[in-house]
């Protein structure tokens, strides 16, 4: 009798825990109903093609737009390269615009599946300014953190100077400060070979000059990775540094403490 | 005993920890639940037939104390000589409390565990900021030098820091030239 109470009381303490749980699944697990008419289907699918193809219009011009700011930014474009970009990137934006008005209109579903396919494979500029903008972008942004470098190097050249006038040896501090600026000038060199070879794709060759956009950005990354190592460089030298003030220091307190005291 | 706590933990771990439902809620329930089930088990073993008070007779029998209504006058005048013992049902409410105890004691540290599991466990932002940057073209290089504490070059340090922004922008830059390569139009079929 106590068994089977206990058994009792135990399946319904689970079962009070459980049944949301499986209510849970079956709320999941129901299928909407199927609706056989087959004109409202069509109907449906016409709609979910518009959504898609608005919705994948308005991506690009998003993004078409967000391009226009990076491209104002870029210092290493003239003010005519600038509004080229500018005039282009628009010509698109106003293509792309005109062409979700058709695909609103559209009642014919050829016509809609050709002109919402369209959105991918008449629209090449879009294809070819996204990574041409983005690697422009980045190769200035290389360029500019070259700039601050160099400045930062001066300094250092500055402190290793003065350290070299008090007699200290600076000879291995002095190699690491040349490295530096190695390092940093191929960054520039870098920087400056990604915009050169970017800047003469046209839109026509897509997707034919994948390769050359494949090469500035790797072009970007050794770059970057020049300027890592010369900070890596800068980071030594001012440890360097430190470590000869520490020294100085300790010499210093050590001359001090050695101080003969004087006789009584 | 642990083999009557397993299947509950199995449960409860399967209900519990596998949901959004908030830590505290489970211990609580995990600790009244066991308390639930060995108080029960203590209700129920102590629902065995009463055992009577046993009083020696002066032969030496023993006669229930229970008071008989049909005894004589003589018999209930017996000299009354009572001899307390431990009940047995007593000993087995010890036992039960015993258990009781040892059951919350674990119910606890398997609780505890438990917390200790989840608080532990890092949650997915924390994970993607372990494994942050595993693009294909950051090459994660640990790029900030943000100056130490103990500097003594204002000047330096100042520089140092603006060197340190500019390069998390280029960074996000670099990642950016990847998405453009990676663009992924809305599915248009």
């Amino acid at each position: 009798m106590k068994k089977v109470f206990s058994f009792i009381l135990l399946v319904s303490l689970l079962f009070s825990t459980i049944t949301p749980v499986y209510a849970m699944e079956n709320g999941v697990m129901q299928k909407p109903v199927m609706v056989n008419d087959s004109s409202k289907s069509a109907e449906n699918k016409v709609e979910r093609l518009n959504d898609r193809a608005n919705k994948e219009i308005n991506r690009r011009v998003e993004l078409l737009n967000k391009l226009i700011t990076k491209i104002n930014s870029v210092k290493r474009l003239t003010p005519a390269q600038k509004l080229s970009f500018v005039a282009e990137i628009q010509t698109e934006i106003s293509s792309l615009q005109s062409l979700s008005g058709k695909i609103k209109s559209d009642t014919d579903p050829l016509v809609l599946k050709a002109d919402v396919q369209s959105v991918i494979k008449s629209y090449k500029v879009y294809l070819l300014f996204v990574p041409k903008i983005e690697i422009i972008a980045a190769a200035d942004r290389l360029a500019n953190v070259a700039d601050e470098m160099s400045s930062y190097s001066a300094k250092l050249k500055t402190r290793i100077d003065v350290a070299k006038t008090a007699g200290t040896d600076v000879s291995s501090l002095e190699t690491l400060l040349a490295d530096m600026n190695a390092k940093i000038a191929d960054a520039k060199t870098q920087a400056s070979n990604a915009i050169g070879v970017v800047l003469p794709l046209t839109p026509d060759e897509y997707p034919g000059n994948v390769a050359i956009f494949q090469s500035a950005r790797k072009t970007i990354q050794a770059g970057r990775l020049d300027l890592v190592t010369a900070l890596q460089d800068g980071q030594k030298i001012r440890k360097g540094l430190k470590g000869e003030k520490m020294e100085k220091m300790g010499s210093e307190s050590a001359k001090v403490t050695k101080e003969p005291e004087p006789t009584q | 005993m642990l083999a009557r706590l397993f299947p509950f933990l199995a449960i409860e771990w399967r209900l519990f920890g596998s949901c959004d439902i908030s830590l505290f809620y489970f211990i609580l329930t995990l600790l009244t639940r066991y308390k639930f089930w060995f108080t029960l088990n203590i209700v129920m073993d102590n629902q065995e037939p009463v055992l009577q008070q046993q009083t020696p007779t002066p032969n030496g029998a023993s006669v229930a104390s229970t008071p008989d209504l049909n005894a004589s006058p003589a018999q209930n005048q017996a000299p009354i000589q009572t001899q307390t013992t431990t009940l047995p049902s007593q000993e087995v409410k010890k036992g039960n409390g015993k258990k009781l105890l040892v059951g919350l004691v674990i119910a606890t540290i398997v609780a505890l565990g438990v917390f200790a599991i989840f608080s532990l466990r890092p949650t997915p932002s924390i994970k993607k900021s372990v494994n942050g940057g595993k693009s294909n073209s950051s090459q994660t290089v640990n790029t900030s030098i943000a100056p130490s504490p103990t500097s003594t070059d204002p000047q330096l340090d100042q520089e140092t820091q603006k060197i340190d922004n500019s390069m998390k922008n280029l960074d996000k830059d670099v990642k950016s030239v990847d998405q453009g390569f990676n663009d992924t139009p809305v599915n248009l079929n």
